[in-house]
């Protein structure tokens, strides 16, 4: 047991982020206990599950990220399968596209592999690349060019949504060591899971409490102008006060504190519009009060390959 | 040995495959529980339907679950049928119904494994259809049903497993999967026609949930 708790070896910002990600809950889940003391509502037992899920999401990911990289690595790499097998349990394809979507499962383990072995010049080129061109090939060798455009489109859509964008966050691990930075990829990999799912979160208080301008009422009638630039705004300052987990300086880490909600809101819009295309509300249902896995990873899937480039340009 | 044996390739493998990696839900599962006997009845889409069910039977009715399968299809060889024996537990019946031979007949052989104490797992559309869509029920069950009225009848709808692996296509690929189970139904004077289309339409009725059930989300 000794051994294992050596082996985690947290650095002290890290354990200070920890304390705050559980005090946010722990205050939250309070919040709304007391107040559904007073009042019941319908809004506020949605809250309540949503809560209940941030608990058991929080753990699982403090878990993955901080035990040992080699569950890190898996755990990121079963995000990307879940996410992607709910992307083809909703969008509607050919029965010839099959050994397409088989290609593309397959490409999860490749690319968390080439993240595991830091091989960064194959990583970055092995889905925009090689899968663009491998992928279309299997489609035509099936035979069938009925809408074969559509698939065309779609799956390599679905691995850079799905594998690619994600795997930033397993390579964030396998990046080499800045000598005086202590929290390291994990540290990278917590501010940028923490930030963008604050603004998430903030985007979605800010709304509710002063939402009245629709940004685009097509798409996603909750998106209010107020609820996005509070959103925009308080990760901004959040961001500025997680700094100690990232190697860059103050204006560096607002800039991409600012990015972050920015892309996070093009990533949320963009799922919201296959949705609608689609005819479903959530992606799936295996999260309880949010929806699928790609429903809370929305904005992630953008996110993340924006913050692991700019901290690369910045700090490498 | 039997039961452990099944138990591990059930409950974990395949249980594990189904889903951690398709994709599998169970609504209504515990309504397995609680018969000394009974038969399965539902629709089929793949032929991953019966290992699929079979991960959801209760451990202590494990061995005595039998899935009915089609002879001409796992009882090519001898190997074939039994590897569909050992893994699968599976009883095999001819798809036609030889009405001299007493032995070949399917309603025969089905009734000697109930006979014996055994629940089964059946899909009364004879053939696997396409995702989505139901076929009208071959009558054989409501013959089975007559000769065995103390044994209920547990209808099953599983939607989405057509698109795990579709008839005609070798390659299975995982797919979010929910397996309505509802409520026994236990005959008492119907006919088997009578018996036939009331399965028929327990089932129909947990497709129109599942649809439901997707509409409160939109």
């Amino acid at each position: 047991m000794d051994k294992l708790i050596a082996s985690v070896n947290l650095s002290g910002e890290i354990q200070m982020v920890i304390g705050v990600i559980l005090g946010i809950l722990l205050l939250s889940s309070l919040l709304f206990w007391t107040w559904g003391l007073f009042r019941s509502s319908i809004g506020l037992s949605e809250l309540k599950t949503r809560t209940k899920s941030w608990w058991g999401m929080a753990t699982l990911f403090l878990l993955a990220a901080l035990i040992s990289p080699i569950i890190t690595y898996i755990g990121i790499g079963f995000l990307s399968f879940a996410a992607l097998r709910e992307f083809y349990s909703v969008i509607q394809l050919r029965k010839s596209d099959r050994a397409g979507m088989l290609w593309c499962y397959l490409a999860i383990p490749i690319q968390y592999y080439l993240a595991y072995m830091g091989w960064y010049e194959l990583f970055i080129i092995f889905i925009p690349v090689f899968m663009f061109i491998w992928i279309p090939f299997v489609l035509v060798l099936s035979g069938e060019t009925k809408m074969i455009m559509t698939s065309m489109a779609g799956l390599p859509t679905s691995i850079m949504l799905c594998v690619f964008g994600l795997s930033h966050m397993a390579y964030l691990i396998s990046l080499p060591s800045i000598p005086g930075f202590d929290p390291g990829g994990k540290g990278l990999l917590l501010f940028l899971i923490f930030i963008t799912q604050m603004n998430d979160v903030m985007q979605f208080i800010w709304g509710k409490l002063f939402g009245k301008h629709k940004i685009l009422p097509k798409i996603s009638p909750n998106k209010t102008w107020e609820g996005f630039l509070g959103g925009v705004l308080s990760s901004m300052i959040i961001g500025y006060f997680m700094k100690f987990l990232t190697p860059l300086e103050d204006g560096e880490v607002i800039l991409i504190s600012f990015l972050i909600a920015g892309v996070g809101f093009i990533g949320d819009v963009v799922i919201s519009a296959i949705k609608r295309d689609m005819g479903v509300k959530d992606m799936g249902e295996s999260i309880p009060g949010h929806g699928g896995v790609l429903d809370r990873i929305d904005s992630l899937s953008m996110t993340t390959p924006i913050f692991f480039h700019l901290v690369y340009f910045f700090a490498y | 040995m039997r039961t452990l044996f099944l138990y591990i390739t059930f409950k974990v493998l395949w249980r594990f495959f189904f889903s951690v990696i398709i994709g599998v839900r169970f609504i209504g599962s515990r309504k397995f529980n609680g018969h000394i006997q009974f038969i399965v009845a539902s629709n089929h889409n793949s032929h991953a339907d019966a290992v699929t069910l079979m991960t959801a039977i209760p451990n202590n009715k494990l061995s005595k679950t039998r899935p009915v399968a089609a002879a001409d299809y796992f009882g090519r060889n001898k190997f074939i049928s039994f590897v569909s024996w050992l893994f699968l537990n599976l009883v095999l019946i001819p798809r036609k119904r030889a009405k001299d031979n007493k032995e070949d007949d399917p309603i025969q052989i089905m009734n000697n494994v109930l006979k014996k104490g055994n629940s089964l797992i059946l899909f009364p559309e004879g053939s696997r259809g396409e995702s989505g869509k139901i076929q009208p029920f071959k009558k054989g069950i409501g013959f089975l049903m007559e000769k065995n009225r103390e044994v209920p009848v547990i209808p099953v709808y599983m939607e989405g497993i057509g698109r795990v692996l579709p008839k005609g296509n070798k390659i299975i690929l995982p797919s979010l999967t929910k397996i309505y189970v509802g409520d026994a139904v236990y005959f008492k004077k119907e006919s088997p026609a009578e018996i036939t289309k009331i399965i028929e339409q327990k089932v129909l009725a947990l497709k129109e949930k599942s649809a439901k059930y997707k509409q409160n989300f939109n």
